[in-house]
C-alpha cells in the first residue's frame, strides 16, 4: 500500500538569492565549463539588464554570446529564428533574464537546439533523457508557475520533461522594477494555488511539506515587507511551491485556469483567484488532521508577522490580487469562467474537478466572488 | 524571520523513498545508461546480508552483477580512494553505487572525483589537488547512494571527508557537484541497526536539523527541510529504538535524516559540531554519540542569539510552544529515555563513554587538548556566538560531569 513515505522525489535546480546573486552567474557558467551562453531577455525590458550582466561577467572570462529579444506576441518563426542563431553561435548555455513566457523560450529552444527538432516536430521529444545546455534561470516578478519545473507552456506548445529543469536560478533585486504591482499580486495568487494544491494532494510526503513550508514563510514575508525585498520573497515563494508542485500532478484549480488560459478567457490567475477559495472550501480543516497541523505550524512559527493565521493570509493574498482587478471586468471573466467550466465539465472524468465546478457554480450564480458584483 | 542577505540553495539529488524502494534501482540503473557499475560497501555490510539484498535487486532486473568492492575502511583514507579509482579505470565501469554510511559515501564521492576530473588518458590525478571549497568545477558521473545509516545525511550533501595518513590530516572536499545523482531510502537497508547506534545516528540527524535551523547560514529553503526533518526523528526516533523491526519507522528516520542533511548542506552548521568533529577525532567516540551528548549544551551555549529559534522548535519538541530553556529540556529528557531504551549504551555525558576495553573514552586531561583543536575546525564560522579556548573548555566540563552550563559564566556573548 502506497503511503506518504512512498516517493519519487526529482532534482531540482540550484537557487541563489539576494543582493549581487547575479554576480555569480560567470561562476556558474565556469563551472559547466561554458563560456558562450545564449542571452534571451523581453524585448521591452531595459537594455541596463544586459549591461548588468555584462558588468557582472566582465572580470572573468565569459563573452556574452548572442542577445536575442522576444516579442510580446512571440511567431513561430521567431522561435526558429533564435534556434538558428544558437547553431550559427555555437552557444553552451543559455542565460533567460526575466520570467514567464522567456523561461518557456528557453525551455523550448534548448530541446530543439539539443535534440536537432524543428519546430513541428516537438510532440516527439524523446521520453528518455536527452542533455541539455546549461539553463540559468534569471527571475523577476512576472511568475507563471513553470519557471523553476520541468514543463513548459507556450502557445499551444505543452511540454513536461525532466531534462527541462533549469540548472540554476537567479533571485537579484536588481531584475526587479519599481512598479508591476499588478504582476506581482498575480505571481502571489498563482505561488498561493500552486502552494495550497501541493499541501492537499492525497500523499503529502515529507520532502514536499518542506517545501512548501518555505513557500509559505516566504509568502509570509512578502505580505510583512515593501519594495523590492518584498518581490525577491515572493519570487522565492514561488520556486520553493514550484519545485513541490512540479513533483504532484497538477491539482484541479492549475488544470482548469491552464485550460482557461489557453483558451484566451482569462488569464491564468485571474482564473485561479476566482476557483481557488472555493477549492479551500472543500478543504477540511478538521482539529488535528495533517493538513490543519501543518497550517497551525506554519501560523506559529510565522507569529511575528501581522498575521497569526495561515487562512488569514490566503484572504489577504487574495484582496491584494482584487485591487489590481476592476469590479467589472471581474464579472465578465467570472460568466466566462462558468460558461467554460461548464463546457469543460462535459468532457473531464476527473471528479475534483467536477465537484469544483458544480461548487462554483452554486455559488457565482447568486453571490459575491471575489468582492466583485455579479 | 527575516531574509537573508544572500543565500544559495543546491539539493540536486533525486530521492526515491519508500517500502521496497530497492526494488526501483534496476530501473534507475537503466534510466541512467549506465551498464558497468562499481558497487562500493563495506565488509560489515557484505556480513549484515545487505550487499546480497542489493545484488538480489540488481540481478532480478536482469542487469549484469556490478563490481564490488568490499575493503572500505571505517574513516575513508587516500590510499582506498586511489585504490578504487584504479579498479574503477582498469574495469571500464562507468558508475558507482555507494552502500553503507557516511565513510562508504564519502569514499565513493571521493572516488568519483577522482575517475570524473581526471583527463581520459591520465595515470596519476592526486586528489589532494581538489581538496578545499568549491575546487571541483564540473558534473561528476553518476553516484547512485543506498544510506544504511539513518544519520549521516552523506547522501544528501556537498560534503566529503577523507583522512590523509601520510599528512596527518582529514581533507575536506566541497562542491554542489559532490551531491549524489539519486538516492534510494529503503527500511530494509537500515534493519540491521542495533538500538543503541538507531539512537545515535538519530541524535546525530536531530543535530543536524537544529544546528541548521539555528545557525548563521540558515535561509527560509534550509528551514522547511530542518522543521520537517525534526518532526520525522521526533516522531520516530524512540519508536525505532524500541521496535528496531519496524519497518516505518525506520522509513521516516531516513527521510528525516536525508532532509536534515538537505538542510545542514545549504546552511551549515555550529559549535555542536566543531567540538564534536574534535571529541571524535582525538577520543574516537562515535559521531552520533558526541552530538546526542554535546546538542543540548551548544544551544545552552547560543542560548541568548537563538531563543526565538528555540522557541519556534518547542514546538516540535516539546508538542506546544514553550519557552526556549523547554526545547533544551526536552532534548535532555529525549537522551535520558533513550538511555533507558538502550540498557544504558546511549550515555548522556562524556564521562561515561566507554572504548572497547570498557575503560573511559575521554578522560580529563583530554579536555584542554579538544579545547585547543577544537578552535581550528571550520563549522564554528556559522556558529551564532563566537567561541574561545575558555569557553570551549567550559562547555566540554559541562558535558563532562553533566551539569547545565551557566550562561553567566560564559565569556563570549557579554562584550
Amino acid at each position: 500500500m502506497s503511503s506518504i513515505l512512498d516517493y519519487d522525489f526529482y532534482a531540482y535546480p540550484n537557487i541563489c538569492s539576494g543582493l549581487k546573486a547575479l554576480d555569480t552567474i560567470p561562476r556558474e557558467l565556469l563551472s559547466f565549463q561554458a563560456s558562450n551562453p545564449l542571452i534571451l531577455k523581453y524585448q521591452k525590458d531595459p537594455s541596463r539588464l544586459e549591461r548588468q550582466l555584462k558588468a557582472a561577467c566582465c572580470t572573468s572570462q565569459i563573452v556574452l554570446g548572442p542577445i536575442c529579444r522576444i516579442p510580446e506576441n512571440l511567431s513561430k518563426d521567431d522561435i526558429s529564428t533564435i534556434v538558428d542563431t544558437m547553431k550559427e553561435s555555437s552557444v553552451d548555455s543559455i542565460i533567460a533574464m526575466g520570467s514567464g513566457t522567456i523561461q518557456s523560450v528557453a525551455k523550448l529552444v534548448n530541446s530543439l537546439y539539443c535534440c536537432d527538432f524543428a519546430l513541428e516536430e516537438i510532440e516527439s521529444l524523446p521520453c528518455d533523457s536527452f542533455t541539455p545546455l546549461p539553463h540559468i534561470a534569471v527571475l523577476d516578478e512576472r511568475i507563471d508557475g513553470r519557471e523553476a519545473t520541468n514543463r513548459l507552456l507556450l502557445d499551444e506548445y505543452r511540454l513536461h520533461h525532466d531534462s527541462l529543469y533549469p540548472e540554476y536560478i537567479v533571485i537579484d533585486e536588481r531584475m526587479m522594477a519599481s512598479g508591476r504591482d499588478k504582476e506581482s499580486a498575480a505571481s502571489a495568487i498563482i505561488s498561493l494555488t500552486q502552494t495550497c494544491e501541493a499541501y492537499r494532494d492525497y500523499l503529502l510526503t515529507p520532502v514536499i511539506a518542506s517545501w512548501t513550508k518555505s513557500s509559505l514563510h516566504f509568502l509570509g514575508e512578502y505580505q510583512s515587507m515593501s519594495t523590492k525585498q518584498a518581490k525577491i520573497a515572493l519570487i522565492n515563494a514561488a520556486v520553493a511551491t514550484q519545485i513541490a508542485h512540479s513533483n504532484i500532478p497538477p491539482g484541479p484549480v492549475t488544470t482548469i485556469s491552464e485550460m482557461l488560459a489557453i483558451s484566451g478567457f482569462c488569464s491564468e490567475a485571474q482564473a485561479m483567484a476566482t476557483l481557488l477559495p472555493h477549492f479551500l472550501s472543500q478543504l477540511t480543516f478538521d482539529k488535528g488532521s495533517p493538513l490543519d497541523e501543518s497550517f497551525d505550524e506554519i501560523a506559529m512559527i510565522c507569529s511575528d508577522v501581522p498575521w497569526n493565521d495561515i487562512q488569514q493570509m490566503i484572504s489577504e493574498l487574495l484582496k491584494n490580487y482584487e485591487r489590481y482587478i476592476h469590479c467589472s471586468k471581474t464579472s465578465g471573466i467570472i460568466t466566462s469562467l462558468i460558461r467554460q467550466t461548464h463546457r469543460l465539465m462535459q468532457h473531464s472524468n476527473n471528479t475534483e474537478i467536477h465537484t469544483l465546478i458544480t461548487d462554483l457554480v452554486s455559488h457565482t450564480t447568486s453571490q459575491t466572488v471575489m468582492g466583485g458584483e455579479l | 524571520m527575516r531574509l537573508p542577505p544572500f543565500s544559495q540553495f543546491c539539493s540536486r539529488t533525486r530521492i526515491i523513498s519508500g517500502e521496497h524502494a530497492l526494488e526501483r534501482l534496476p530501473g534507475l540503473l537503466s534510466s541512467m545508461s549506465v551498464k558497468n557499475p562499481l558497487l562500493l560497501t563495506d565488509k560489515g555490510l557484505e556480513a549484515a546480508g545487505l550487499l546480497r539484498l542489493v545484488i538480489d535487486h540488481i540481478e532480478k532486473g536482469k542487469l549484469p552483477a556490478p563490481l564490488i568492492f568490499t575493503d572500505i575502511p571505517p574513516d575513508s583514507d587516500l590510499q582506498t580512494v586511489n585504490e578504487i579509482a584504479h579498479l574503477y579505470r582498469e574495469k571500464g565501469c562507468d558508475s558507482i553505487i555507494a552502500l553503507g554510511g557516511g565513510s562508504v559515501i564519502d569514499t565513493a564521492k571521493a572516488v568519483n572525483i577522482v575517475v570524473s576530473c581526471a583527463e581520459p588518458d591520465a595515470q596519476v590525478l592526486d586528489l589532494r589537488d581538489f581538496s578545499g571549497a568549491d575546487v571541483i568545477t564540473q558534473r561528476l558521473l553518476p553516484l547512485i547512494v543506498l544510506p544504511t545509516t539513518a544519520g549521516t545525511g552523506s547522501e544528501a550533501t556537498i560534503v566529503a571527508v577523507i583522512k590523509d595518513h601520510e599528512n596527518n590530516r582529514k581533507m575536506l572536499f566541497t562542491s554542489n557537484f559532490l551531491q549524489p545523482t539519486a538516492t534510494i531510502l529503503d527500511p530494509d537497508l537500515t534493519l540491521t541497526l542495533p538500538p543503541f547506534l538507531t539512537a545515535a545516528v538519530g541524535m546525530d540527524a536531530l543535530t543536524h536539523a537544529i544546528e541548521a535551523y539555528t545557525c548563521l547560514g540558515k535561509n527560509p529553503l534550509s528551514d522547511g527541510m530542518s522543521l520537517q526533518a525534526i518532526r520525522m526523528i521526533i516522531d520516530n526516533l524512540e519508536y525505532s529504538v524500541a521496535h528496531p523491526e519496524d519497518r516505518s519507522s525506520r522509513l521516516a528516520l531516513a527521510i528525516g535524516a536525508n532532509l536534515a542533511g538537505q538542510a545542514f548542506s545549504n546552511s551549515m552548521v555550529g559549535i555542536i559540531h566543531t567540538v564534536g568533529h574534535t571529541v571524535g577525532s582525538i577520543c574516537g567516540v562515535h559521531h552520533g554519540l558526541c552530538m546526542s551528548i554535546l546538542l543540548p549544551y551548544g544551544l545552552e551555549y547560543n542560548l541568548h542569539k537563538i531563543e526565538k529559534e528555540l522557541k519556534e522548535l518547542s514546538l516540535y519538541l516539546c508538542g506546544e510552544q514553550k519557552e526556549a530553556i523547554g526545547t533544551i529540556a526536552a532534548i535532555r529528557s529525549l537522551n535520558d529515555r533513550l538511555k533507558k531504551a538502550t540498557a544504558g549504551r546511549h550515555v548522556t555525558r562524556l564521562h561515561d563513554v566507554l572504548d572497547r576495553d570498557k575503560r573511559s573514552a575521554v578522560r580529563p586531561d583530554h579536555l584542554p587538548i579538544i579545547a585547543v583543536e577544537a578552535l581550528g575546525d571550520g563549522s564554528h564560522f556559522y556558529n551564532p556566538e563566537q567561541i574561545d579556548y575558555d569557553d570551549i573548555l567550559y562547555l566540554l566540563n559541562a558535558a563532562y560531569w553533566g551539569y547545565p552550563l551557566d550562561r553567566e559564566l560564559i565569556q563570549k556573548g557579554h562584550e
